[in-house]
């Protein structure tokens, strides 16, 4: 119960949850006014259909995003990455990338390990692009609860090449203006 | 997508009822690493919803539709980027804005473009982690490749939803 009655006071606490509750008090009040209660309910109303959504799709994605990061046999992410050959490299970064979980403090860290182990600036590039841009556990729980299902896929379509083609820009790139002798500042 | 979410559910059945049966000790593990990345979905998320839920509603849709509207094109895709690098905002906040966005008549493609230039740039991700941990070569060079990827992404959204459409009629 404690425990419970302890993580309640965490959430509330948060600084950004006390930001967004005064955003959405200001917002709301402001549509009163302007539009008058029925604005308000009406759109409380189109909110219970997303919470919806929420509750039964949140909870399916986090686990499996904990299902992937806790089971994935160790070493596989570093391993596809690492893999220097040509275009086949950037194929397996990209993918790499998609179905990384977690935020930058995972990421990061570990492009840093294999950038000094000596892999290749365009693969890391590729991995870091796919990661931010096509990142399938951010736009499972962020993207289609919030934006309906049409943008993330014409999206996903849309840019699931790019991370090889920028890749493949940095790896030109990185020919020409040469990375920094021993180490980055 | 309840369909999707239906599918997840049963692989996650699977998995886990797999993982249990055998006694697997990772199992503790994964609840709760789920439940700490949850934490904002009780409350943060929800919240965000309604706020913007608040302001859809008082949006100006004929000024959105203008600007970025699917007649808007190319600059609005251009503008579109340009407001995506220039968003330093986390996701929760983000998402619900381009649901507005949408909502009051913004075109598919310029959305395409406003969020592939926010993840690909994210001021606060790049300046708060890929800065200090990656060093300025990395990130000089990944920002510079990544230029092309919004227009291109927003230009081929064009062909695509113009593809869709013609697809159901």
């Amino acid at each position: 119960m404690h425990k419970i009655l302890s993580a309640a006071v965490g959430i509330v606490a948060d600084r950004i949850f006390v930001g967004v509750t005064a955003a959405a008090a200001a917002a709301g009040a402001l549509l009163y006014h302007l539009q008058g209660g029925d604005a308000v309910a009406a759109a409380l109303h189109d909110d219970l259909n997303l919470f919806f959504v929420l509750a039964v799709f949140v909870p399916a994605v986090l686990l499996m995003s904990a299902v992937v990061e806790v089971m994935m046999p160790h070493g596989l992410v570093e391993r596809w990455i690492g893999a220097r050959s040509g275009l086949r490299g950037l194929v397996l970064a990209t993918l790499a990338g998609m179905f990384t979980p977690g935020g930058p403090f995972v990421a990061f860290p570990l492009v840093l390990a294999l950038l000094r182990a000596g892999a290749d600036y365009g693969a890391l590039v590729a991995y870091v692009t796919a990661w931010s841009l096509l990142s399938v556990f951010r736009m499972l729980v962020f993207e289609i609860p919030f934006t309906g299902i049409e943008l993330p896929a014409v999206r996903f379509v849309t840019c699931f090449f790019l991370p090889v083609l920028v890749g493949l820009i940095a790896r030109w790139l990185a020919r020409i203006w040469r990375p920094p002798v021993g180490g980055d500042g | 997508m309840y369909v999707v979410g239906g599918l997840m559910w049963a692989a996650l059945l699977v998995i886990l009822g797999r993982a249990w049966l055998r006694g697997d000790e990772r199992l503790g593990r994964v609840f709760r690493s789920a439940l700490k990345s949850g934490r904002i979905f009780v409350g943060v998320v929800p919240m965000a919803l309604i706020a913007a839920g608040f302001v859809g509603p008082m949006i100006p849709g004929d000024m959105v539709a203008r600007w970025l509207g699917a007649s808007a094109g190319a600059s609005g895709i251009m503008l579109a980027m340009v407001a995506g690098w220039c968003l330093p905002v986390p996701p929760v906040i983000f998402f619900p804005l381009v649901a507005v966005l949408l909502k009051s008549g913004a075109g598919i493609p310029q959305m395409v473009s406003l969020v592939a230039a926010w993840n690909v740039f994210a001021i606060h991700r790049t300046l708060a982690m890929e800065l200090p941990v990656m060093g300025r070569y990395f990130v000089s060079l990944r920002l510079a490749a990544s230029l092309i990827v919004p227009p291109v992404a927003g230009v081929l959204s064009v062909f695509v939803v113009r593809l869709w459409e013609g697809w159901q009629g």
